[in-house]
């Protein structure tokens, strides 16, 4: 049984970037974790805090820049990615509760990481340097490929729940998880989740071939600003994907929010394996992929989605 | 001690790598450090704090090596490593130099302020769909880390696109110091792990850089390696990374095929137990190759393929005969 969720008092809106950043926290340790292992060296405490330590580093690194870069417009896509990150998450329930129960949440939540376009490629773009440049040209290119495939998904969960609200897609869930009945819109929003965090098999703007790309001539708090971005923007897509696919805060024993939270860190760690196991895809054949197999596939699931409904609905 | 010296007290510092020709012990010396102590690998030098040095630049090399270390932010700390034996100790002494305050007041109070040196203008010609579009000449190497020694690509490209490229061969003769003399299967794997940097795969890079490390230690497990390789072979997205990147004719002995058949026989190697404390033979014929077809290959790639394509060739210049005196224009 599913409570429903409802709207939290105003000032829950300030615990979001608390609990985003544990979560995001949670999975840049993992990933240490993981790195740790393949270089042979045991998992201490040293390990799980090391993204906390490479934050304190490049808070103290000071921050350059390129002669003649365009700063303001750098530093605006530089705090524009984090910020992004949390807004889109200000739509993720806990449990019973949300701090924003907007009445077009998926819309909302589309709209945030749609910014995070403008400011990944503005950040490579200011910094005048033909690696970041490379870098914020790639991440709109791969924009193009996964984001019809990601808003087929979305739209499929919506046409399922009758509503965008997210509360409302939650109460939807109740007995059946869209999960279930809807495995290539899941599938299809995990590696969307991926790409929008350019994260993973989905990292070409931050590649390691062209020097970082964005974050190339990035130091100091702007590039701390940007890692921490891509960590939350991932979070964020991992918490989203609980009340989309995974029935909110539905689960046995534990309350609402408990589940919210071991749900989002499950999505993530898979998230985060998956980044650990694969190469970057090159983006001609992520285009071919995304507009030959991706979008077909998420189409057919909507359909598929929309003739139940229309069914229950006669 | 303050919030600085406390927070610098945790932090791990970050080297940014080079490597000169010969020197080519230092750098898996200085590699096995970093595994060992968790430092993880600058990929640009706004990343890093320190800089190391593998080897002894030569004059031409030299300018780069200062110009790259200009671009490190502060506080930052330079390791010179001239032998393998030393590059514990020089790498301690690096360590200290960055967590000493006073020290990186009056480096940062010396360097000034100041940016780092934009790039020339671009110029601007028609491009191959007879669009006119900005041409910029930019260097790959020779100072650029998960890069093969002494090599330098001078690429023209518009957009990421290399519209023309030459390769220049940067530095003195290593010959004589390869380190490979030992282990046909561990310098399979530093390949292999160079290949698996530059495609993003930097998880399995570790793995084969520690496997690479208990070979030449002589503690491998041939079961792990096994499990390692073939991971490798079914990882669909690094075929994904690899197909079809400069394709060579026949004939060309190890090097034919595409970069997926070449990193796949660097993995056949890593699988003959038989061939462990064997010389990896042929490499200087192998450097010679790669040079001379280096640029019809990338010409009208993009910058990623650039990179798998030359991680794929992997160039040991330390195991060419001297006869090629430095500058050499291929």
């Amino acid at each position: 049984m599913v409570s429903a969720v409802t709207q939290a008092p105003v000032w829950t809106v300030l615990l979001v970037p608390v609990l985003l950043g544990a979560l995001g926290f949670g999975g840049a340790a993992f990933a240490r974790v993981l790195d740790a292992r393949a270089d042979g060296r045991g998992i201490s405490m040293a390990v799980l805090a090391a993204p906390l330590a490479e934050s304190g580093r490049l808070l103290l690194q000071q921050r350059r820049a390129v002669i003649a870069s365009d700063r303001l417009l750098a530093r605006t896509g530089v705090v524009l990615v984090p910020v992004a990150a949390v807004l889109a998450a200000l739509v993720v329930p806990l449990g019973g509760s949300t701090a924003g129960d907007l009445s077009v949440g998926v819309v909302w939540f589309n709209a945030m990481e749609v910014v995070v376009w403008a400011a990944l490629w503005m950040a490579g773009w200011g910094t005048n340097s033909v690696w970041g440049l490379v870098g914020g040209y790639r991440f709109v290119v791969q924009g193009l490929s996964y984001e019809l495939p990601h808003m087929f998904a979305l739209i499929t969960v919506a046409t399922g729940a009758g509503s965008l609200r997210v509360s409302e897609i939650v109460a939807a869930q109740d007995g059946l998880w869209f999960v279930v009945w809807m495995p290539v819109a899941f599938a299809a929003f995990l590696l969307s989740a991926l790409a929008l965090a350019f994260s993973g098999p989905f990292d070409t703007a931050t590649g390691g071939d062209i020097a970082g790309g964005v974050l190339a001539e990035h130091s100091g708090a702007d590039r701390l600003l940007l890692l921490v971005g891509r960590w939350l923007l991932l979070a964020a897509a991992a918490a989203m994907a609980v009340p989309l696919f995974l029935g909110g805060g539905a689960g046995p024993l534990l309350p609402g929010w408990l589940w919210t939270l071991v749900k989002a860190a499950a999505v993530l760690a898979v998230l985060v394996w998956i980044r650990s196991r694969t190469a970057t895809v090159r983006m001609d054949r992520f285009a071919t992929f995304g507009w030959m197999v991706l979008i077909p596939l998420t189409l057919l699931q909507a359909l598929v989605v929309a003739l139940v409904v229309a069914a229950e609905g006669v | 001690m303050g919030l600085t010296g406390w927070l610098r007290r945790y932090a791990t510092p970050c080297p940014l790598l080079v490597t000169v020709r010969g020197g080519g012990a230092m750098r898996l010396a200085a590699e096995r450090e970093f595994r060992e102590r968790g430092w993880a690998f600058a990929s640009a030098p706004a990343e890093a704090d320190l800089f190391v040095v593998c080897g002894v630049p030569g004059p031409e090399l030299q300018d780069a090596v200062e110009r790259v270390w200009s671009e490190l932010p502060s506080p930052r700390a330079r390791a010179d490593i001239r032998d393998a034996a030393g590059a514990v100790g020089a790498l301690d002494r690096a360590h200290a130099r960055l967590d000493d305050a006073e020290e990186q007041r009056a480096d940062t109070q010396a360097r000034g302020g100041g940016g780092v040196a934009e790039l020339p203008m671009a110029d601007r010609v028609p491009d191959r769909d007879g669009l006119v579009l900005d041409q910029l000449h930019v260097s790959l190497g020779p100072v650029l880390p998960d890069w093969p020694a002494g090599v330098a690509l001078r690429l023209t490209i518009q957009g990421d696109v290399v519209q023309s490229a030459e390769v220049e061969v940067v530095g003195e003769s290593g010959a004589g110091t390869s380190p490979w003399a030992g282990d046909a299967r561990a310098a399979a794997l530093d390949s292999v792990a160079r290949l698996l940097t530059v495609c993003g795969c930097d998880n399995a890079a570790r793995t084969a850089r520690r496997l690479r490390d208990q070979l030449l230690a002589g503690v491998a497990d041939d079961a792990e390696l096994h499990r390692f390789t073939r991971r490798l072979r079914r990882s669909r997205t690094l075929r994904w990374a690899t197909d079809g990147l400069g394709y060579l004719e026949g004939a060309r002995g190890d090097l034919a095929g595409d970069a997926t058949q070449r990193w796949r026989r660097w993995i056949e190697v890593v699988e003959q137990p038989e061939r462990s404390g064997r010389p990896y033979g042929g490499r200087a014929e192998r450097a010679q190759v790669a040079l001379e077809v280096l640029p019809a290959l990338v010409e009208g790639q993009e910058l990623t393929a650039v990179r798998v394509v030359v991680a794929s060739l992997d160039p040991d210049l330390d195991a060419l005969a001297p006869a090629h005196p430095q500058g050499t224009q291929w």
